[in-house]
């Protein structure tokens, strides 16, 4: 996920020590939509405009065509599944400090999530997103880590505000986690203290633009 | 806001393929002058008629259509033309100078977060701690 891809990994940190600029083959390998053959073939971004698959489109980096009849089929299955995974987004609220109420804020009429299809879900078994909105204490970590382990696959987590993304205004507190995704593999950060809702709504449509790059049965043809 | 007789109208002014674009992109159908197009192929519309935060808009050059999704992006608008959007300049940038773009600015993208070329951070430092395997002491 990820939060393998974090800024403070010192694996990647190391790698690109080395070569002194960060390879674009990196940052994508954790998506897992591109396989390692079209990785090095690394084809230019200008030659995937042509491309006309369903999932291709939303992606700007190396997507190979479908090779045959069954992987054409298959990517317009993934494209079914995508749209049925972005389009009724249950999050589980994990409202924590201030940053909750930006998140009722986008909750309510002004941005008004359930346009998006977004309803919050009490229970983290019939939720697929969660939403930590706030500081994570050291107290509360277990109970984090519970919730998610509670949530049906697939999974995904936004961590929202300073405070989760990296421990924030606390960061040197005695009983505060230096950020969530040292609980829990986060998919997106939402930068803000607090953010703004409208922030927030953006994080969102970001977390939709990279479920749709998923290819799921298309990938489980190629293995 | 939309009505019955306010989408037909906009059918009959935008036409069937702007109509049914704007239909998907905005929820809307919305008529304007056109005020201007930046170099990405985004056309920004302005009427009055409109009601109060509704007068501006932008329609975007990329597509986001049923077939390529995820194409149109609000972080395409670029900085002079987000200030026109956001009021921050009465006139449209072509004529109101006021936002200068310093010349050693780097050139304006959308945000690539999520892309191959997106930015990731990398360090030149020593990095203060390092991994360590260990090594078990030989027992007699």
């Amino acid at each position: 996920m990820l939060s393998t891809l974090g800024l403070r990994s010192s694996v990647l940190g190391a790698a690109a020590r080395t070569s002194l600029k960060p390879l674009a083959s990196n940052q994508i390998r954790h998506f897992s939509l591109v396989s390692e053959q079209e990785e090095k073939a690394n084809v230019p971004a200008a030659q995937n405009r042509k491309m006309s698959t369903a999932v291709a489109k939303s992606y700007p980096g190396p997507i190979s065509q479908p090779s045959n009849a069954v992987e054409y089929a298959l990517s317009t299955v993934d494209k079914i599944i995508n749209w049925g995974r972005e389009g009724s987004i249950w999050p589980m609220t994990f409202g924590l400090a201030c940053c909750a109420v930006e998140m009722m804020h986008m909750a309510a009429g002004r941005y008004d999530q359930d346009r998006l299809g977004i309803v919050f879900r009490a229970s983290p078994r019939q939720s697929d997103v969660m939403i930590v909105a706030g500081t994570l204490t050291n107290k509360m970590a277990p109970a984090l880590r519970k919730v998610y382990d509670q949530m049906p696959e697939p999974r995904w987590v936004i961590s929202m505000g300073s405070c989760a993304n990296g421990g924030g205004y606390y960061h040197y507190s005695y009983s505060v986690v230096r950020g969530c995704d040292r609980i829990v593999p986060v998919d997106i950060y939402v930068p803000g203290c607090p953010p703004t809702s409208e922030a927030l709504l953006y994080g969102v449509l970001q977390l939709q633009k990279k479920m749709r790059r998923s290819r799921v049965t298309t990938m489980w043809y190629r293995k | 806001m939309s009505s019955l007789p306010r989408t037909i109208k906009g059918f009959l002014n935008l036409g069937p393929a702007r109509f049914m674009r704007q239909l998907n992109n905005m929820g809307d159908t919305k008529v304007g002058t056109l005020v201007g197009t930046d170099k990405f192929g985004n056309k920004y519309f302005e009427n009055f008629n409109e009601s109060y935060g509704r007068t501006r808009w932008v329609e975007f050059g990329k597509q986001d259509s049923f077939f390529t999704r995820a194409e149109a992006n609000a972080s395409q608008v670029p900085a002079e033309w987000h200030g026109w959007l956001h009021r921050m300049l009465d006139a449209p940038p072509t004529t109101d100078k006021s936002m200068v773009t310093p010349k050693w600015a780097v050139e304006f993208t959308e945000n690539l977060t999520g892309s191959p070329k997106a930015y990731k951070s990398y360090n030149t430092t020593r990095s203060k701690f390092h991994a360590w395997t260990p090594k078990v002491a030989h027992r007699a």
